[in-house]
């Protein structure tokens, strides 16, 4: 299959989500497959509970870190106003999108000075913005497969199981069999990703 | 996972951090002594080392300041080694006197470089900048590179350089180097054996002709542009001979010019990519400069190149002068941080082009999409000791009236401006605790209000010591608060002298905080837990009008290090819960609203408070917070 080049993949959460964790995961299965891959990531009061942002390229070539205004191929949404915020900048008419839709709420809309928005106008704005939307509740799986941390690993195995990145499942699923800390949960979590995809297509 | 930039071998491709380049770097050049204060994006450079010193016999430190880092990695360059010194933005700053003065004097016979992390846009910063001018200004050479390949090959030439010159050469880079991740082939690690030698002949002073040394050293600057930069293979063109349009970059910048142009499929453009920023290849640049009729400058922070280049031009003809365009045309924005979006706007308005992924109908929608999307501010972690010590003060200061400046400088106590704001003014290390010198002698003039400086553990001993001293040395009527959580947090839990280990994890000597306040005069030096929230509101309080020199030191470990070495231990996290009958729902909901803990959420279907346990990290102060004994822990 003929994928754009550079094929550019958008990951959206809050920091401490595991954001950073996920694109190494995807860009080292890329690379495994002979792919150049950047990643560009701001990071530092990131884990204060502010927003995060990745940006990963796939390419036959060296290309820059950050991908352009509408130009994402696909969007992993580790929570749904952050996949909003950064949707609404990256995101075409033909890209996909998958939504983890469990909350993490801003400080202020704990403390009743903000809003946040009710759920499905989230959902419904997010699917004018682009060509496909999954969405799932990710904190729910990890949580099936042992740990709420292994969130991110879930949104992996989405991306995986949507098949429509340079990246197939077996080769991500490599990637996660290396990882040494809840080395079965990540994989029980990959897994449950994959299939809430696909129960989906 | 891929290889580890630091470990792997010869010829191995891996993928890294621009900083672990740079790092690999140091360790192929040999560097013998390297020295850093954490600063962001700058801190995975020293970090990277630390790992690999023992085996690579390389003495790696975390300095107090960068002061401290950069004098030292001096004194190494004198006795013969390699040395390094790296920083954020701001560390070039406070080293600045030191630089010039060690300019004037050189290095002697080893190599001394600098390498110097901006933070366009200041991402993780409270002021954004640029090196280069300052670079310049120094009289130091200053070279950038544009990808994580050069920020590696970049360092060995570097020390080459600042060896065969006997000149500073300061490595710029920017985040969006330092801090994204691409693929890079790794070289030969060298193993140079070095003895540090001492010459006692080295006139390593300026005096008694400073001016004299100032105008050698611009004398070895211009033979390092003749003799390298003029020609060097670092300085990349691409394009055709005589481009109608020259765009001349730096840095990562580079990246996104190449990626317009190529989006926007211009042919005539030629990219003109300085990585020698100082001494500037003049005669080069006029060259090119010949060739063109119109040249835009793309680059950031600062217009240096346009500024430099501009000046240059001056040189020209006035018919053979091109049209220049940058930020002081206003063809680029003069603050923030350049893109691949800025770089197709701006190319493209020269080219009387317009360039859009997508169809404006899409971008009017895309543009309101977000509006009911709210702000996602800044705090302190769940468990965070930063939490209880603010909410002390806050309300000590309640109870006192509402009167208590709080002064304050960086870390993530910082974040103290977003917490019921009880942090008023939020600068550069150390200014808190300088500030409140100031407003603590303000009584003559009628300001009677008291005034309690907030400083981290770290921040203490890099730049408050003078301002303590002067405390007491000026008779200031100023409260200091330490916050002591054990590391330098924000950039990523380094240590520091209060917690007893050295940058490659060996136990150091510590220099206690109490043990300076007392030694420095502070008359009352009471340490408290924050996690004890009653005592600590009542000192804060006690001290606010207490009259005399007081210092509070709030000792608690960082929630997050607590809680790694709990998983390591396979210790479970202590959980807590509200019990839903003693909660006063929203007639108080003062453990989400007033102490503000991420966890502490509400639970809109019962109307009372919830410990949400994802998210909790076991601190338990909200047992103490809840005025209706609502919270217990969860027993297991």
């Amino acid at each position: 299959m003929k994928y754009d080049d550079p094929f550019n993949i958008v990951i959206a959460g809050v920091g401490g989500q595991g954001n950073v964790l996920s694109s190494r995961l995807v860009a080292d299965a890329a690379i495994a497959k002979g792919y150049f891959v950047a990643i560009g990531e701001t990071y530092g009061a990131a884990q204060r509970g502010g927003s995060v942002m990745s940006h990963i390229r796939i390419s036959k070539h060296d290309v820059g870190p950050l991908i352009p205004q509408h130009s994402a191929h696909l969007l992993l949404g580790f929570e749904p106003i952050e996949a909003l915020r950064v949707g609404a900048k990256f995101l075409n008419p033909s890209s996909t999108a998958i939504v983890n839709m469990h909350p993490v709420y801003p400080i202020e809309v704990l403390t009743g000075q903000l809003e946040y928005p009710p759920i499905n106008e989230v959902e419904k704005r997010l699917r004018t913005l682009c060509s496909q939307l999954y969405t799932l509740d990710a904190v729910d799986l990890a949580q099936q497969a042992g740990d709420p941390l292994v969130m991110n690993t879930v949104m992996v195995g989405a991306l995986a199981g949507a098949h429509i990145t340079p990246v197939e499942v077996n080769v991500l699923k490599q990637e996660i069999a290396k990882i040494r800390r809840l080395k079965d949960v990540n994989l029980t979590a990959f897994n449950l990703g994959v299939d809430a995809i696909r129960k989906t297509l | 996972m891929s290889n580890s930039p630091m470990t792997g071998k010869t010829g191995d491709t891996v993928i890294g951090l621009g900083n672990d380049a740079i790092a690999r770097g140091a360790l192929e050049a040999g560097v013998h002594f390297a020295a850093a204060y954490p600063g962001t994006p700058s801190s995975e450079i020293l970090g990277n080392l630390a790992t690999i010193s023992k085996d690579a016999g390389i003495y790696v430190e975390w300095s107090v300041n960068e002061n401290v880092a950069f004098e030292p990695a001096t004194a190494a360059a004198w006795t013969g080694l390699r040395a390094m010194a790296s920083m954020k933005l701001n560390g070039l700053f406070v080293i600045l006197d030191s630089l010039i003065n060690i300019a004037y004097t050189g290095h002697g016979p080893g190599g001394l470089v600098l390498v110097v992390a901006d933070d366009p846009f200041a991402h993780s910063s409270t002021t954004e900048g640029d090196a280069r001018p300052l670079g310049f200004y120094s009289d130091i050479v200053v070279l950038e590179p544009s990808t994580h390949q050069e920020a590696k090959d970049i360092i060995p030439y570097a020390f080459e350089l600042s060896e065969k010159h006997g000149i500073i050469v300061m490595v710029r880079e920017t985040t969006r180097l330092a801090h994204s991740r691409a693929p890079f082939k790794l070289g030969k690690v060298s193993k140079t054996k070095k003895t540090a030698t001492f010459d006692y002949n080295l006139p390593l002073h300026n005096l008694p002709r400073p001016h004299l040394r100032h105008g050698d050293l611009h004398t070895r600057l211009d033979k390092i542009r003749v003799e390298e930069f003029e020609k060097s293979t670092l300085n990349l063109y691409d394009g055709p001979p005589k481009p109608s349009l020259l765009i001349i970059t730096s840095g990562i910048a580079w990246k996104y010019v190449q990626e317009a142009v190529d989006l926007l499929q211009l042919k005539d453009v030629g990219i003109l990519r300085i990585a020698t920023l100082s001494p500037l290849p003049k005669a080069m640049i006029l060259d090119r400069l010949k060739k063109t009729s119109e040249v835009l400058f793309f680059e950031e922070v600062d217009p240096y190149l346009e500024t430099q280049i501009r000046s240059l031009a001056t040189e020209l003809s006035s018919n053979s002068t091109p049209q220049f365009f940058g930020k002081l045309s206003g063809h680029v924005p003069n603050f923030g941080e350049v893109d691949i979006n800025q770089a197709l706007k701006s190319i493209a308005a020269l080219k009387d082009l317009s360039y859009s992924a997508v169809q404006e109908e899409y971008v009017n929608m895309a543009k309101d999409a977000p509006n009911i999307v709210p702000r996602r501010l800044l705090t302190f972690c769940t468990g965070c000791p930063h939490r209880p010590a603010y909410y002390s003060i806050y309300r000590a200061i309640k109870r006192n009236k509402g009167k208590g400046i709080v002064t304050g400088d960086i870390g993530c106590y910082s974040l103290g401006v977003f917490y019921h704001g009880v942090m008023q003014n939020q600068h550069s290390m150390g200014a808190g605790v300088g500030i409140a010198s100031g407003l603590g002698k303000l009584d003559q003039f009628g300001l009677k209000d008291p005034v309690i400086a907030v400083v981290g553990d770290s921040t203490f001993y890099h730049a408050c010591l003078p301002a303590l001293v002067n405390i007491i040395y000026n008779q200031s009527k100023a409260i200091v608060c330490v916050l002591d959580n054990n590391a330098t947090a924000m950039t990523g839990f380094q240590p520091h002298p209060g917690t007893g280990l050295s940058a490659t994890g060996d136990v150091t000597s510590t220099v206690p905080i109490e043990r300076v306040l007392q030694g420095i005069g502070f008359q009352s030096v009471t340490v408290v837990d924050p996690f004890n929230l009653k005592e600590s509101i009542d000192t804060v309080y006690n001290a606010l009008n207490s009259g005399e020199s007081q210092a509070i030191v709030f000792r608690r470990e960082c929630a997050l290090i607590t809680n790694r070495q709990r998983r390591q231990r396979q210790e479970s996290i202590p959980m807590f819960m509200v019990e839903v009958d003693k909660c006063f729902g929203d007639k108080c909901k003062i453990c989400s609203v007033e102490f503000n803990c991420p966890a502490c959420v509400w639970d809109n279907e019962s109307d009372k408070a919830l410990i949400e346990t994802t998210l909790c990290n076991g601190c338990g102060v909200c047992v103490d917070v809840c005025p209706h004994q609502a919270i217990h822990p969860v027993e297991e």
